[in-house]
């Protein structure tokens, strides 16, 4: 099936979960990295169990802070 | 890399960040990519939620809407900028650690002096440690 993935229109599997997709993009330090499904936040504990449908368009933001 | 910024976008964010002193200005950043480059044409101007003059924390829900707006207007993100109120636009120890995403330009602007001066850099990984390499950046 196709989904936009950061824009970019991508085909995966049926039953790819949000989790999943984190690895197969090769998506580095997960646990810093806000999913965002259809314009809506995916919660981190859900990551695994929700899956992704077709024409789904899914956002990868990495936490944005700094500090000295 | 060169980064080009055009001077509308590189006066919005100064004035945003000598909006926000003391405290640490923030933001996103967006454009193109273009060969040997990156092409920054839109700032977006964020809240600072850490509240703080020497850390920033971008909201993630004005992240999320302005990375719609980005989509829409065929954008691509293309990282942040922040202040350092009274010290240089290099980054901090944390600053480092924190450059997640190694696809991104972050730019960092200087208020310790009557000009400001920003810098612009770029993360590459070197075993297992994040190392900062500052990009040439051209206001046009």
């Amino acid at each position: 099936m196709i989904v936009t993935i950061a824009g970019e229109k991508k085909e995966i599997e049926q039953g790819t979960t949000v989790s999943r997709l984190l690895v197969l993009e090769k998506v580095q330090t997960p646990e810093y990295v806000t999913v965002a499904v259809n314009e809506q936040f995916v919660d981190s504990p859900l990551k695994s169990e929700r899956v992704l449908k077709e024409g789904d368009q899914i956002e990868f933001m990495y936490f944005m802070g700094g500090g000295r | 890399m060169k980064i080009t910024i055009t001077k509308e976008v590189y006066q919005q964010i100064v004035d945003h960040c000598r909006n926000c002193f003391p405290l640490e200005g923030c933001g996103l950043i967006a454009g193109h990519e273009v060969p040997g480059g990156k092409e920054i044409v839109k700032a977006y101007l964020t809240k600072n939620i850490s509240e703080s003059r020497v850390y920033f924390t971008i909201d993630p829900e004005e992240q999320l809407k302005a990375v719609i707006n980005m989509r829409k207007e065929g954008l691509i993100p293309l990282g942040n900028f922040h202040s350092h109120p009274e010290t240089s636009a290099d980054p901090s120890a944390e600053d480092r650690r924190l450059a997640l995403d190694h696809r991104a330009c972050y730019v960092i602007v200087s208020l310790s002096d009557r000009l400001p001066v920003v810098k612009c850099f770029h993360v590459t990984k070197i075993n297992d440690e994040n190392n900062v390499v500052e990009d040439e950046v051209e206001v046009v």
